[in-house]
C-alpha cells in the first residue's frame, strides 16, 4: 500500500465504519425520492428543502435537482421550501418506496423583489458548508450595472474574501490566492480565461445562467485541482413549459435569448447570443481615409443547451459555450496591422441517472478549448503568436442516501490536457527565424473522492472526505536545457506517452458543524488541495497573454491545505444572517517568472525554464451580514487579511502579495420601492493594491534609469466607490372585463420588460486603475522632472439597459 | 512588443475617460549606491563614470548632478596581463578644443559636459586599448568598500550590407536597412548606433555622436547562423529642427549615415536590453517593474561593458 494511503487509511475506516454504524441500528425504511422543478418553467431546483417536521428530519435537492430521504414507514407531513416560491405541504403516506417529483410556484407577489439567496433559510447555520456562497442571478440583474452589463464575476467580488483585481476588472482573488487558483466552472467545464475586453467583463451571459456558487473554502472533496476556490456556474436548462424570448439592449452589447420545450415536461433546449457593437462605433469614429482604418475590437458568447427525459430514471443535457474576443490594429502609413483573437470553447453531455430510490448518478463528458492568437506585420516582416489549452474529460458522480442521516457521494474524474504554452513563427521575405517549433506539453490528470456528510448526533453535523488525485506529464515533450548566454544548448526529447514525471496526493477535507442551543452555529473546516497547472504572468494586470501550463518535471504541483473557524447565527426569524469567519492558508510550490524574464524568452525554451518558485501565506477574518427577504435586502461584507509570498530567488524576506488587501468592505442593498422601482446601491472600500516602484534613480548613457524597490513594497491609494442603480418594471398583470358578467380579471401580461438606470462611480472618485513613473526633460539639461502619475480610469459613467420577455 | 501592442489597444478605449494627476506616494527605505558606466571598446582605452544614485524624491537639477559624480575613486582596469590606473578627469579642466572628442565619446553634447563639469576616470594613454578576445577586469576602490567586474570583447559582428528603402508615402524619405550575417558557432550580443555625418543647414554635421533607439539591443536568439535584416530609423531626427514632424523618424534620399554594430557579451547585453525595456515601458500599465541585472560585484549599480564594434556607411540612395 503506497505511503500516502496508509497515511489516511484511518480516516477511511472511520468514515466506512460510521456509515456502517448507521445502516446495522436502521430500521425498516423506505424512500421518497424525486427531482424538483420551477413549475413555470420546468428548470430543475438546487438546493431545495425538504423538511418532515414530525421528525425534524429532512434533506436538500442535489445539483441536478434530486432529492432523496429514506424515513420508517409512516404517515407524514411534508414541506418544500425555496426562497422566493410557494412552499409545497403533502401528506406523504410511506408504505413503500416513492418516486415523486414536484413543482414549486413562483410567489407573484414578489414580482421584482430581491431574492439574495435561493436556498433555504437556514442553511447558513445548519449545513456543514464553509466559505460557501451561491447567489441568485435575478439578484445580479438588480444591482448597478458596469456599463449596464450585468457580471457575474463582479458581483462575487463584493462578498468577503473576493477581492477584484483591478478597476472594472473582472478578475478575482479569493483568501489570498492567485488568479489561477480559482477553479472556474461552467456546467462541470473549466472556463481558463473568463474575461472578455482584456478583463473588463465575464465570458458569463447573465440570462443563460440558473446559478452562481462560490466556495471559498472547506472545499468539499468532489471538487479539486485549484488552492482558492471553486466558482461553479450552471447554465439554465431552458424552459420546458412553454416557448420564450428574454432579450436586452443595452450601451455596450445587445443581448437574446430564447427557449423552449422540445417536449413539454420530457425535454427543453435554451440558446443565448450575446455581442458588443464597440466595432461598430469605431468604424463610424475612423473614417476610411484614416491612417488606423481597419481597427476594430469587439466580443460575442453563445450558449445553448438541450436537455431530455429519456425516461422516468434518466435525463440527457448537452451544453456548450462558444466565446470571442477580436482585435484589430491597423497603422495604414507604416504598413503595420495586429490581429489578436482570443477565446473559450466549452462542451459538456451530461447523463443523470436514478439507479434506485437511494442512489443517483451522472456522468459527464467535458470539452474546453481556450486560445489565444497574435498576428503582426510590418513591411515584410510576419509574426505569429499561437498558446492554447485544449482538454478532454470526463467524470463520473454518485449521490447516496443510505439513510436520513447520511448523503454519500463518491466518483471520480479525468482529464487529458494538451496546452501550447507559446508557439511562435516569424519570418522576414524569405528568412524564416528559428523559433523552437511547437511546443505542446500532455498530460493526464484525475482524481476519486468520497465524502459522507452526516450527523454524527443531533447538534452535531460532518462532512468529511477524501480525495486521491494524480496527475502524470507524458510525452511527446522536448526539454530544453539552455544556458543563458551560450548557442551549444541540449535537449532531451521525450517520445509519446512516455512517462516524463508522475505526481500524486491525498486530500484530506473535512468540516464540522456544532449546532448551539439557540440556533446559531460554530463549524470549523480543513482541507488540502493538489493543483497540476499553473499560471505564468508577467504582467501586474491579467491578459489573455498569459501562459497556462501543466505541472511538469520542473514546475511541481501547488500544493495548499487551509484551516477555518467560523459563528454563524441567523436573527430575527432567519431574515438576517450573519457569520464571521476566521482561516489561515499556506500555499507551496508556487511561480513567478524569474527576474527579467520577458515574454519572447518562452519562445526557445520551455515556459518553466523561465520561472523560481517559491510559497504563500494567507490569513485573515471575515465578516457578512447578510438580509435574504423582505422589501430591503442586501448584504455587507467586510474582511480584514494579510497576504504574502516568500521567493528566495526574487526576495531574501516575505513580500505583500499582489493582491494582498488589509481591508475590504462591500455593501450591496436593494430595496423594494413598489411594485413597479426597484433601488439598488452598492459600495466598495478597499487597501490599495500592492505595486513595485522605484526608490531611487540615475543616470546611465544619458537616460534616466530607476532601482526599483522592494516588491510590492509601495500601496496605491485606497479604493472605494460607490455604484447606484434603479429599476423600472412594468406591470405584469393587466385588466379584462369578463363581458358577461361586467367582472374584472387579472391576467398575467404575456410581454414582460424592465429598464435598469445605473450610475458607476457616483460621486467620481479617481480611483487608480495605475501608477506609472513619468521622466521629461533631459538630466543634462537642468529640466529633469520626475513624478509618479495616477491614471483613473473610470469617472462617474451612467448607463441604461432596457430588458425584455416574453 | 506584445505587451506594447495591447498597451495601444487599451489608451484606444480608455484615453476618451481616463484621468491622470501626480501623486504621491510612500515608497520603501532609499540606500544610497554606487552607479558605474564603466566602458572599454575595441582600439579605445577604457572609461568609467563614477555616480551615486539619488532618491527618487530628491532634487533634479544640475547642482545635484553635478554632485552625484564619485571623486577620488581608485580604478584599475586590468587584462590578465597589464593593470592601468584610470585618472579622473572633470570637463572644467579638459582643453576645450578637446570637449568635442570627449562629447563623442561620452554622448554628451559639449554644452551640456561644461555646464555639469562633468567627470569621468580614463587613462590618458593609448598604450592600453581594448582587444578582441580579451576580458578587462575592472576594480573600484571607493570609501572602503571595492566593485568589482569583468567584461569580454566579442568578435566583432558582420556587416553583409546595407541599403536604403523609400517608403512610398513619405516622397524621398525612408529607412536604412542592415543586412548581418550571424556567426552560428556563438552567441551573439548586439548593440546598434547610427550617426548622420552630412552636413545640416547650419553646415555642421548633423549628429555629433552616435545615438541609439530603444531597440537598440538584441541578441541572436532567433536568427543563429541566418542572414537577417533589420529596418533603423533615423534617431537623430527627432532632435533636428531641419526636420520637419511628419519625416521625423526618416532618413531623406542622399543622407550618409555611419551605423555601428557592436558585439557584447551576455551579461553587457543583459544590462542594455532590460534597460532599455524599463524606458520602453514607462507609462506602460501591463509592463512589469524592470530590475536592471548588473555585472558589477560588492554592491553597485550599473555596467561594465566591452564593445567590440564594427562600422560601415550608408549614403541613402534608393
Amino acid at each position: 500500500m503506497p505511503k500516502v494511503f496508509q497515511k489516511y487509511s484511518l480516516v477511511l475506516a472511520l468514515l466506512f465504519a460510521l456509515l456502517a454504524q448507521k445502516n446495522t441500528f436502521s430500521q425498516q425504511k423506505y424512500t421518497v425520492s424525486g427531482h424538483i422543478y420551477d413549475a413555470e418553467t420546468g428548470e430543475t431546483m438546487i438546493g431545495a428543502k425538504l423538511f418532515f417536521p414530525e421528525l425534524a428530519k429532512g434533506g436538500v435537492s442535489n445539483a441536478y435537482g434530486f432529492y432523496s430521504v429514506s424515513l420508517p414507514e409512516g404517515t407524514y407531513d411534508l414541506q418544500i421550501n425555496y426562497t422566493g416560491y410557494e412552499t409545497i405541504s403533502e401528506k406523504i403516506i410511506l408504505t413503500n418506496n416513492i418516486q415523486r417529483d414536484f413543482k414549486l410556484q413562483p410567489k407573484a407577489t414578489e414580482m421584482g423583489e430581491v431574492v439574495v439567496s435561493a436556498q433555504n433559510e437556514r442553511a447558513n447555520t445548519e449545513s456543514t458548508k464553509m466559505g460557501t456562497i451561491e447567489l441568485d442571478v435575478e439578484m445580479m440583474k438588480t444591482l448597478p450595472a458596469f456599463l449596464g452589463e450585468v457580471d457575474v464575476l463582479k458581483t462575487i467580488q463584493l462578498l468577503p474574501g473576493v477581492s477584484s483585481a483591478n478597476e472594472g476588472a473582472q478578475g478575482f482573488y479569493v483568501r489570498g490566492g492567485g488568479p489561477d487558483q480559482n477553479l472556474v466552472l461552467l456546467d462541470e467545464a473549466t472556463v481558463y480565461n473568463a474575461s472578455h475586453l482584456f478583463g473588463f467583463f465575464s465570458v458569463f451571459n447573465a440570462d443563460a445562467i440558473k446559478s452562481v456558487n462560490i466556495i471559498k473554502g472547506g472545499m468539499p472533496a468532489e471538487f479539486g485541482g485549484r488552492l482558492a476556490s471553486v466558482l461553479e456556474v450552471k447554465m439554465n436548462d431552458g424552459n420546458n413549459q412553454r416557448f420564450g424570448i428574454d432579450g436586452g439592449i443595452g450601451l455596450l452589447s445587445s443581448r437574446l435569448t430564447l427557449q423552449g420545450p422540445i417536449v413539454k415536461d420530457k425535454g427543453s433546449f435554451i440558446v443565448s447570443g450575446r455581442r458588443t457593437y464597440l466595432d461598430l462605433l469605431l468604424k463610424a469614429f475612423i473614417p476610411k481615409t484614416s491612417d488606423f482604418y481597419g481597427t476594430s475590437y469587439f466580443f460575442h458568447d453563445f450558449t445553448a443547451k438541450v436537455n431530455y427525459k429519456i425516461s422516468n430514471k434518466d435525463r440527457i443535457f448537452i451544453s456548450g459555450y462558444f466565446g470571442r474576443d477580436e482585435f484589430s490594429f491597423n497603422n495604414n502609413v507604416d504598413d503595420f496591422n495586429v490581429s489578436m483573437p482570443w477565446g473559450n470553447a466549452t462542451a459538456t453531455v451530461r447523463w443523470n441517472r436514478i439507479i434506485n430510490d437511494k442512489l443517483f448518478m451522472n456522468l459527464s463528458g467535458i470539452f474546453t478549448d481556450y486560445n489565444f492568437q497574435f498576428k503582426s506585420g510590418i513591411n515584410d516582416f510576419q509574426f505569429n503568436l499561437y498558446s492554447g489549452i485544449r482538454d478532454y474529460g470526463t467524470k463520473l458522480d454518485f449521490t447516496w442516501y443510505p439513510n436520513p442521516r447520511h448523503e454519500v457521494k463518491f466518483g471520480g474524474q479525468y482529464t487529458y490536457h494538451t496546452f501550447t504554452p507559446t508557439s511562435v513563427t516569424a519570418e522576414d521575405d524569405d528568412v524564416v527565424f528559428n523559433t523552437g517549433g511547437i511546443n505542446r506539453i500532455y498530460g493526464h490528470e484525475g482524481a476519486f473522492y468520497i465524502q459522507d456528510e452526516f450527523d454524527l448526533t443531533d447538534v452535531l453535523r460532518l462532512n468529511v472526505g477524501l480525495r486521491y488525485s494524480w496527475y502524470n506529464h507524458i510525452g511527446p515533450f522536448t526539454r530544453y536545457i539552455t544556458i543563458p548566454g551560450e548557442v551549444n544548448n541540449d535537449s532531451i526529447v521525450f517520445k509519446p506517452n512516455e512517462s516524463i514525471k508522475f505526481y500524486h496526493g491525498l486530500e484530506p477535507r473535512a468540516n464540522l458543524r456544532y449546532l448551539l442551543p439557540d440556533k446559531s452555529s460554530i463549524k470549523a473546516g480543513f482541507n488540502q488541495v493538489n493543483q497540476y497547472v499553473h499560471l505564468a504572468t508577467i504582467s501586474p494586470t491579467s491578459l489573455p497573454t498569459d501562459i497556462w501550463f501543466p505541472s511538469t518535471d520542473i514546475a511541481q504541483p501547488q500544493r495548499g491545505w487551509q484551516a477555518s473557524l467560523g459563528y454563524f447565527k441567523n436573527l430575527a426569524n432567519n431574515k438576517y444572517e450573519t457569520s464571521v469567519e476566521v482561516y489561515y492558508k499556506g500555499m507551496q510550490n508556487l511561480i513567478e517568472y524569474r527576474e527579467g524574464a520577458q515574454p519572447a524568452d518562452n519562445v526557445t525554451t520551455n515556459p518553466d525554464n523561465l520561472l523560481v518558485f517559491g510559497k504563500g501565506r494567507s490569513f485573515g477574518a471575515e465578516f457578512f451580514l447578510r438580509k435574504s427577504s423582505g422589501k430591503a435586502t442586501g448584504w455587507i461584507g467586510y474582511t480584514i487579511a494579510r497576504t504574502e509570498r516568500f521567493f528566495p530567488q526574487l526576495q531574501s524576506t516575505w513580500f505583500p502579495a499582489r493582491y494582498d488587501r488589509t481591508h475590504d468592505l462591500s455593501i450591496a442593498f436593494n430595496y423594494k420601492i413598489s411594485d413597479k422601482w426597484t433601488a439598488g446601491a452598492v459600495f466598495v472600500y478597499a487597501t490599495g493594491n500592492t505595486m513595485t516602484l522605484p526608490v531611487a534613480w540615475y543616470v546611465h548613457d544619458g537616460r534616466v534609469i530607476f532601482e526599483y524597490g522592494d516588491r510590492n513594497g509601495t500601496r496605491m491609494p485606497a479604493y472605494h466607490r460607490l455604484d447606484l442603480s434603479m429599476t423600472w418594471y412594468d406591470d405584469p398583470f393587466k385588466v379584462k372585463t369578463n363581458p358577461e358578467t361586467n367582472e374584472q380579471i387579472k391576467t398575467k401580461k404575456k410581454f414582460r420588460q424592465n429598464v435598469n438606470f445605473s450610475v458607476f462611480n457616483a460621486y467620481n472618485r479617481q480611483n487608480p486603475y495605475f501608477i506609472y513613473v513619468s521622466t521629461e526633460g533631459d538630466p543634462n539639461s537642468g529640466d529633469l522632472k520626475i513624478a509618479l502619475q495616477q491614471v483613473a480610469l473610470f469617472p462617474v459613467l451612467p448607463s441604461i439597459t432596457w430588458n425584455f420577455n416574453f | 512588443m506584445i505587451k506594447n501592442l495591447i498597451f495601444i489597444a487599451f489608451c484606444f478605449g480608455a484615453i476618451l475617460v481616463s484621468c491622470t494627476k501626480e501623486v504621491e506616494l510612500e515608497l520603501p527605505p532609499f540606500v544610497e549606491k554606487v552607479v558605474v558606466e564603466g566602458r572599454i571598446e575595441t582600439g579605445m582605452p577604457p572609461f568609467v563614470i563614477l555616480t551615486k544614485s539619488r532618491d527618487f524624491y530628491g532634487e533634479t537639477g544640475l547642482d545635484e548632478l553635478a554632485n552625484s559624480f564619485v571623486h577620488d575613486a581608485q580604478i584599475t582596469v586590468s587584462d590578465g596581463s597589464n593593470t592601468v590606473t584610470l585618472i579622473e578627469i572633470c570637463a572644467n579642466d579638459i582643453d576645450p578644443d578637446l570637449l568635442p572628442l570627449v562629447s563623442e565619446i561620452l554622448g554628451i553634447d559639449p554644452e551640456q559636459l561644461s555646464l555639469i563639469n562633468f567627470c569621468a576616470y580614463t587613462s590618458l594613454s593609448l598604450d592600453f586599448v581594448g582587444e578582441v578576445g580579451k576580458t578587462y577586469a575592472l576594480n573600484i576602490q571607493f570609501e572602503g568598500e571595492t566593485y568589482t567586474s569583468q567584461t569580454t570583447l566579442a568578435p566583432a559582428p558582420v556587416i553583409d550590407s546595407l541599403y536604403f528603402l523609400i517608403e512610398p508615402s513619405k516622397q524621398e524619405h525612408g529607412f536604412g536597412w542592415c543586412v548581418l550575417n550571424d556567426n552560428a558557432a556563438t552567441y551573439n550580443g548586439h548593440f546598434f548606433e547610427m550617426k548622420r555625418i552630412h552636413k545640416n543647414s547650419l553646415g555642421e554635421q548633423a549628429d555629433q555622436f552616435f545615438r541609439h533607439s530603444l531597440s537598440s539591443a538584441f541578441d541572436d536568439t532567433f536568427f543563429n547562423g541566418l542572414t537577417f535584416k533589420f529596418g533603423f530609423t533615423n534617431i537623430g531626427s527627432y532632435r533636428d529642427d531641419d526636420i520637419a514632424d511628419e519625416f521625423k523618424g526618416y532618413y531623406k534620399t542622399n543622407d550618409t549615415v555611419v551605423v555601428k554594430l557592436s558585439s557584447l557579451d551576455y551579461a553587457v547585453f543583459k544590462f542594455h536590453e532590460m534597460k532599455l525595456i524599463q524606458v520602453a515601458s514607462e507609462g506602460n500599465p501591463f509592463a512589469s517593474p524592470t530590475y536592471i541585472p548588473s555585472n558589477i560585484e560588492g554592491g553597485a549599480m550599473g555596467c561594465w561593458a566591452g564593445f567590440s564594434p564594427v562600422f560601415d556607411t550608408l549614403i541613402c540612395v534608393p
